[in-house]
């Protein structure tokens, strides 16, 4: 960084040095007569310019009578100045621009100016977002803002991403952070058929995302803020005349890799080496890449278009539609999305009532492939081919069979790995979800009381997803058989509703006190209801009722939350800031008497920068130092009834006889009463810093949380309860880490302009305290039943992998099964197993540059992580010998089996335990833009886009992004390539 | 000021203010019921008691699974039988299993420690019940049934389930200290919530577990009354396999009891089925042998534990599951040479005399090189099948149809000629021999298998036990009561975890607690050598 600022430095020099007869110089300076450094000063309509210097002092060479001068810097208004005859100087005065007022940031019940913070909140807005073809709105943000680790769930179109500030503050309960789309807190659940929470909201609708990351920025939001908030604001329309916006893009996506796995020729090699005339019986002759049989390229297309202006001359308003058509690299997975946005922004009385109105409605079709073909690709005999057609009772597909019905059908064989491109084609699993968001917020300056302003704010969440699973008869991964008689197919439906309704209001009261001088106090209250409803069935009833299944299942519940909360902020000399919040939440979750929490909050902040002892020091335009302390909390976990004594019936298959008549059962549930939330003490330190007129800016931020009261799922003492283990306060966690960022505009002249930001954040958790057990299993694996290769352990991190120490040979090859006796009682059993890793990065990087020169733009985007492990699934399970005699049938092996050699399944070995640190190029454009048509009325941009362009990692999968750490039948991401265009006009 | 009206639209919803009503939790789950609300009839109270017996059969309220009873493990592996089952044969010579699933193989050799998930499982799943059997007795108490308006008859029958519940509860807690020793120890008295059991000595148990049954016995419902309730001849087994281990559990002398006990259960007019092999049967609901099943159902009662368990686990290799009645086979439990050799064989094929002996031997070999991930090596057995006696499969070739026979009258037999060996009063060694030789004839079609007095031994016993009753969850107590189980006295391969079998340990007689316990529960103290 340091050395662009030379490089800008040498530029002006370089500009100084050009010097001709006819000068013309002057200064630059903003509103409070400093210098504006590194401001560009131009001739228009020439290439002739001048960068200023430290004292704010330009100089230009070619100036002629009548030139126009144009003196500019970023998020400042430009100034201009015709030069008249004879004229040799002008002193500029730059006023911070109208760009300004995206220096307010909104934050909880509020918003503030982004010079005022005082806690931890970065935000993100529209153009620094992520490019390309992207259709989740969490994608837009990773790797733009240190702490905010964005993992996209997979490959499949639509897919969502977990998000994690600062690492989570859970183990059970929800790590997700709260989010709130335009003034409604959203539930962390996604409504059934939809592939993500965020699903709702086309990207490019999405104005900014502001991220609170410490409690002092989020205890506003008390019992739900623990895991850091993210308030999504959408566009909105401008006064004046209506402007027309149309962008859409094409694009095609490529299988980046598929994994190696032994060849049909290789696989037969090795059974007719080492099996029995009966396994070498079971060989094909074929050679089937059977991963090459359910991926391929695969293409997308994008279409939205907006409409921003003032309507009857009163109300400001934005209508926008989009829609998102996508097909996966995994056959016949597809995801469809049409969108509608309004928003408007109406004033009256002076401005002294406003209206802030936004309905947001999405319709989501999706297509869902069987990812188990993923896997069955791996495991399937390529000795065997993809058709049989004599095979009619399985549509003409191979499958492993074990002998005949009674009908005279073959009959799948249970136990082997069904055909990937049956599971794929014959199977057809689809969903259609609405949601509509909306709200409005009206804001009214009262007028008995100068500075007293009320709000109401009304909003709704409502989606419902409704889908149906359909496999024919033919399918072999749906067979049953009842009385002898075989039933095949399914047809499966579902129906979920979920309404999230909420209601603020508050009061604020602004006072300016002179000599710089402001308070403002806040307080309020706001009401919310959750509703949940999910009704699920079969209809192939013939099927239902052959196997007596009790397939009709609905399950509802309802949940409240109540709160009251307070804010106050007093800004003195704009030197010294504080603020102070504190929110008491009620919710129904919890019982009577622990259902109230308090959560307070304060944070303080010194303009250092705004002393007078730092007036001399020219370069620094911005220095601010920050400290918070603030208490926030989680209620997200269990299901809403939990702490009652209740009973369930049991649906008809587990009823029981009593004289051959089957009689309903009633169990009477665990319950905990005592259950209450999960408190986050949250400790802040922050630097913000500002060079050369906040041309660099950054900050940087320490932080250390502790959580308490951690709800975990917990084993119990054994009678005390109705069941063996329940959610209970018995954990404590705690996370340190810190966060840098810094970025600009290290070059910026008429002729190119880079803008560029770096991140770094570590964070490092460690649970420091479980009080009712020592090892806590989680990660179930696929293999074997009921696996585990994770545990939380007091003294690690949460999710370490539990593992076997594998001893390897004098050549360094591992040996089969052995492992270190590591408490030497010369039996190999759980004892013996360490914690070797876990899946969360220490460091995590981002590195966002967007180049300009002329019309043409270019950017990519790089992010990286450091220190993230994996346990590789794939290869524990089908990187062995073993598996390749499946009892009656035969599995194809992993290639990497020729380097362990390993000739029985050996899950626990930290063989598999992979670093996946990474660096990936999210995305990188290349654009031009025309923008002289129509008298420059219209501006059309042209670009290609690539995603995922590359990763560098050393990680033996086929992706190292892996949510939770367990690679399994991961969907593969694509690389995705498109180009598109944006009209505006 | 006209502007005053728009603060109406302020006021509105102000009134919302302080409203915390909403507040209470609400359950509107059409499947869940509040415990105050889900007993209005005695029809409630039999599902109420269903459940506690269901727990021995079932995993959860959703068949096959979902909405587990316990967490922690797979929901299949959660299964009360199988889980008993597993910790009772996979140490002995009866047992091995193939699958690698975590910690299971250790069982096969008795490598466990106190963190072992399948031991861990079953602990819990004792106290699942003991809690369910708790629930439903503090539920059923007198004056609860009358508050609820129930009375007469009805109130009269309540009475009874409330003994069977309490039944239920000492037949799970001499499982609990047969395993583990001592426990932490509830009962009705005690709250539900999050509270630190007593753990209460074996000995104090046992004579809670023997007053329990014998206040009880009067008020159960006669022998052979309703099939799958527990009855009278129920609580004689209960209390005679109790005294028949008592040296075990409680270091007393309690033969001359069971003898007592034992001579009941033969006057209530139970009978040797005809055949040994459809005692294990989908048609053995008819069996006049079985005194208290475990009750299944493909269609009705779908687990993965139970019998569905016993005769899938038990296919594997060459055998084909068609002729089991089920879709396939699981390729899990084999046995050791040692109880093959048990058996009498007229030629080198196998081929037995005795009709007990259901080897599959084709493409099996008997002797064990590996244990784990090769289902052929050591014979499978032919004995748990999802087929009736006339040949015909369950109603679902996935979960299995047949009873599970916790007590069987040739157990029966088999206990009385001990106990009279044993030097129990009560009995004559002349019935013992006639009970024992019973069952030999059976097994045989005849009377060539017949023993001698002189042949009627302790030794014997313990082998007989392992012919007739092998694979049905006896043989841990039985080898232990025999002293056979641990040191060197008997050696069988994989004993141990060596393949000619070494001598163990005594501790290992008993299961630790599991140490998920010991954190959960201050007061509880480990068994001694874990």
């Amino acid at each position: 960084m340091k050395k662009s600022i030379l490089t800008s430095l040498l530029l002006f020099m370089i500009c100084s040095l050009g010097l001709s007869q006819v000068e013309f110089s002057g200064t630059v300076t903003d509103e409070n007569s400093e210098p504006v450094i590194g401001a560009t000063v131009r001739v228009q309509d020439s290439s002739i310019g001048a960068i200023t210097d430290v004292n704010g002092n330009y100089l230009i060479s070619g100036v002629n009578a009548g030139d126009v001068i144009i003196a500019s810097f970023v998020g400042m208004e430009d100034a201009q100045h015709t030069v008249a005859a004879g004229e040799t100087s002008h002193n500029f005065v730059l006023t911070q621009g109208s760009t300004a007022l995206e220096d307010v940031v909104i934050i909880g019940y509020g918003e503030v100016e982004k010079d005022d913070l005082t806690g931890s909140v970065t935000s993100v807005s529209s153009e620094e977002f992520n490019k390309g073809s992207i259709s989740s709105a969490q994608e837009l943000l990773a790797g733009k803002t240190p702490g905010v680790v964005v993992t996209q769930g997979g490959g499949a179109p639509g897919d969502g991403s977990q998000i994690r500030i600062r690492g989570g503050a859970s183990l059970s309960a929800s790590n997700d952070p709260l989010i709130i789309i335009d003034e409604v807190p959203i539930e962390n659940g996604t409504t059934a058929g939809s592939r993500n929470i965020l699903n709702t909201l086309n990207p490019n609708d999405i104005e900014s995302f502001t991220v609170l990351k410490d409690a002092s920025a989020t205890a506003i939001y008390g019992s739900r803020a623990s895991n850091g908030v993210i308030i999504i604001t959408t566009k909105s329309g401008k006064s004046g005349e209506f402007k027309y916006g149309y962008n859409g893009l094409f694009s095609v996506s490529t299988v980046d890799e598929t994994l190696d796995v032994l060849s049909g020729d290789e696989l037969r090699e090795y059974v007719n080496q080492t099996g029995d005339d009966t396994e070498i019986g079971y060989l094909g002759n074929q050679n089937t890449d059977w991963q090459d049989q359910i991926f391929s390229n695969s293409f997308g297309q994008q279409h939205n278009f907006s409409a921003s202006g003032e309507a009857f001359n009163f109300l400001p308003l934005r209508i926008s539609v989009g829609t998102d058509l996508k097909e996966g690299i995994l056959n016949t997975s597809e995801f469809d999305r049409y969108t509608g946005a309004l928003k408007f922004t109406p004033q009256f009385l002076d401005g002294a009532l406003r209206f802030n109105g936004s309905v947001k409605y999405s319709h989501e079709n999706n297509t869902f492939a069987d990812r188990g073909a993923i896997g069955a690709a791996v495991r399937m005999d390529p000795t065997q081919p993809v058709f049989v057609p004599e095979y009619t009772e399985f549509g003409g597909y191979y499958e492993w069979t074990a002998g005949m019905l009674n009908n005279g059908n073959l009959q799948p064989y249970g136990l082997g790995t069904r055909n990937p491109v049956s599971l794929i084609e014959q199977r057809d699993n689809e969903s259609k979800v609405n949601r509509v968001i909306a709200n409005l917020k009206t804001d009214y300056e009262l007028p008995f009381l100068s500075g007293l302003t009320a709000t109401l704010n009304l909003g709704i969440d409502k989606s419902e997803g409704e889908g149906e699973d359909i496999r024919p008869a033919t399918a072999a991964s749906a067979f049953a058989q009842v009385d002898g008689v075989s039933y095949s197919g399914n047809h499966s439906v579902y129906n979920q509703e979920r309404t999230n309704k909420v209601l603020d209001t508050y009061l604020k009261y602004d006072l300016a006190m002179g000599d710089n001088s402001t308070f403002d106090i806040t307080g309020g209250y706001t009401w919310q209801e959750f509703n949940y409803y999910n009704f699920s069935n079969r209809l192939d009833t013939a099927n239902v009722e052959a196997l007596g299944l009790d397939v009709l299942r609905i399950d509802e519940s309802v949940l409240n939350l109540v709160s009251f909360f307070g804010r106050a902020n007093f800004d003195i000399n704009d030197k010294y800031l504080l603020t102070a919040t504190v929110r008491r939440d009620g919710t129904s979750r919890f019982t009577e008497d622990n259902r109230w929490g308090t959560f307070p909050a304060v944070s303080a902040a010194w303009k250092i920068g705004n002393e007078a002892f730092f007036d001399n020091v020219d370069f620094l335009s911005n220095l601010k130092l920050r400290a918070g302390w603030g208490v926030t909390g989680q209620q997200d976990v269990g299901t809403p009834d939990q702490t009652l004594s209740r009973y369930v019936v049991a649906s008809p298959n587990a009823n029981y006889l009593f004289g051959g008549t089957p009689y309903t059962t009633y169990r009477a549930s665990g319950y905990n009463s005592t259950l209450k939330w999960e408190e986050t003490t949250t400790l802040n330190g922050g630097i913000d810093f500002g060079f050369f007129n906040n041309r660099i800016i950054g900050f940087f931020d320490v932080y250390q949380k502790e959580s308490e009261d951690l709800i975990v799922n917990t084993t119990l003492p054994a009678g005390s309860n109705l069941t063996n283990a329940l959610n209970a306060n018995v954990g404590d966690l705690e996370s340190e880490g810190w966060e840098f960022n810094i970025g600009g505009y290290p070059v910026d002249n008429d002729s190119f302009s880079w803008n560029t930001n770096f991140n770094v954040a570590y964070n490092d958790v460690e649970i420091t305290n479980l009080e009712t057990s020592d090892n806590i299993l989680v990660g179930g694996i696929q293999g074997g039943t009921g696996n585990t290769i994770q545990v939380h352990t007091e003294g690690f991190a949460p999710s370490s992998f539990y593992v076997y120490r594998q001893v390897y040979d004098e050549n360094g090859d591992p040996l089969n099964g052995v492992y270190i006796d590591r408490n030497g009682d010369n039996i190999i059993n759980e004892q013996d197993l360490y914690r070797y890793e876990n899946p969360a990065p220490d460091y995590t990087f981002g590195f966002t540059n967007q180049f300009y020169m002329g019309d043409w733009d270019a950017s990519f985007t790089l992010r990286a992580a450091e220190g993230n492990y994996n346990y590789n699934n794939l290869r524990s399970d089908a990187a062995n010998f073993s598996a390749v005699y499946n009892n009656t049938s035969i599995n194809n092996v992993l290639s990497s089996v020729q380097e362990t050699e390993f000739t029985s399944v050996q899950y626990f070995s930290d063989i598999y335990i992979e670093d996946a640190s990474f660096i990936r190029m999210d995305n990188a454009t290349l654009g031009y833009t025309f923008d002289d048509i129509d008298n420059a009325n219209m501006t059309i941009k042209l670009y290609g886009a690539a995603n995922n362009l590359f990763t560098i990692t050393d990680y033996s999968g086929l992706d190292p992004e892996i949510t939770g750490g367990i690679d399994t039948n991961f969907f593969p991401r694509a690389r995705t390539f498109s180009l598109g265009a944006n009209v505006n006009f | 000021m006209k502007n005053l009206k728009y603060l109406l639209l302020f006021l509105l919803p102000l009134t919302y203010i302080g409203c915390t009503d909403d507040l209470e939790t609400q359950v509107i789950d059409p499947d869940v019921t509040l415990a105050d609300e889900v007993y209005q009839s005695k029809e409630d109270y039999l599902s109420g008691l269903a459940k506690v017996y269901a727990a021995f059969a079932t995993t959860g309220q959703a068949g096959p699974a979902g909405q587990g009873d316990i967490s922690d493990i797979d929901e299949g592996a959660s299964a009360y039988l199988r889980g008993y089952w597993q910790l009772q044969e996979l140490p002995t010579d009866e047992a091995v299993i193939a699958w690698n699933d975590g910690n299971l193989p250790r069982l096969n050799f008795k490598e466990w420690s106190s963190s072992n998930e399948f031991i861990n499982a079953f602990y819990n799943r004792v106290f699942f019940s003991v809690a369910a059997a708790n629930e439903f007795i503090r539920e059923s108490a007198p004056e609860k049934v009358s508050e609820r308006g129930i009375s007469g008859a009805d109130a009269d029958e309540i009475a009874t389930y409330r003994l069977e519940a309490r039944f239920l509860r000492s037949l799970v807690y001499m499982h609990g200290i047969d395993l583990f020793g001592d426990l932490g120890f509830v009962t009705d008295e005690d709250p539900v919530g999050i509270f630190f059991p007593e753990q209460v000595a074996k000995e104090e148990i046992f004579a809670f577990i023997e007053s329990e049954l014998l206040e009880i016995e009067q008020g159960m419902l006669e022998p052979m009354s309703i099939h799958g309730r527990a009855d009278k001849a129920a609580v004689w087994m209960t209390l005679a396999k109790l005294y028949l281990n008592a040296e075990v559990y409680a270091g007393t002398n309690r033969y001359s009891d069971a003898i007592t006990q034992l001579n009941k259960v033969f006057s209530a007019g139970y009978m040797l089925d005809d055949d040994y092999d459809e005692l294990f049967m989908t048609d053995n609901f008819n069996s006049s042998e079985i005194i208290f099943p475990i009750v299944f159902d493909g269609v009705e009662t779908q687990t993965f534990g139970g019998t569905t368990y016993l005769a899938h686990a038990a296919v594997g290799g060459s055998m084909d599951a068609a002729d089991y009645g089920i879709d396939f086979g699981w390729g899990g439990n084999r046995t050791t040479a040692a109880l093959v050799d048990l058996f009498e064989y007229s030629d080198d094929e196998f081929n037995s005399p005795d009709d007990r002996a259901n080897f599959y031997t084709d493409g099996q070999s008997k002797e064990i090189n590996q244990v784990v991930d090769q289902f052929t090596d050591g014979f499978a057995i032919e004995k748990f099948v999802n087929v009736s006696s006339t040949g015909e499969p369950g109603s679902n070739a996935t979960y299995v149809d047949t009873d599970f026979p916790l007590f069987r009258l040739a157990d029966a037999y088999l206990m009385y000629a001990e106990a009279v060996l044993r030097g129990g009063s009560g009995g004559s060694a002349s019935d013992a021999l006639t009970y024992v030789n019973l069952i030999r004839q059976r097994a045989y079609g005849d009377n060539s298998g017949d023993i001698s007095s002189s042949e009627l031994t302790l030794d014997f016993i313990i082998d007989e036990r392992a012919r007739e009753l092998y694979w049905e969850g006896h043989r841990r107590t039985d080898l232990i009561r025999h002293n056979q189980y641990t040191g060197s006295s008997y050696l069988w391969p994989w004993k141990g975890g060596v393949k000619d079998g070494v001598a163990t340990d005594d501790h290992l007689k008993l299961y630790p607690i599991p140490s998920s316990q010991l954190f959960a529960n201050p007061n509880l103290t480990q068994n001694p050598g874990y």
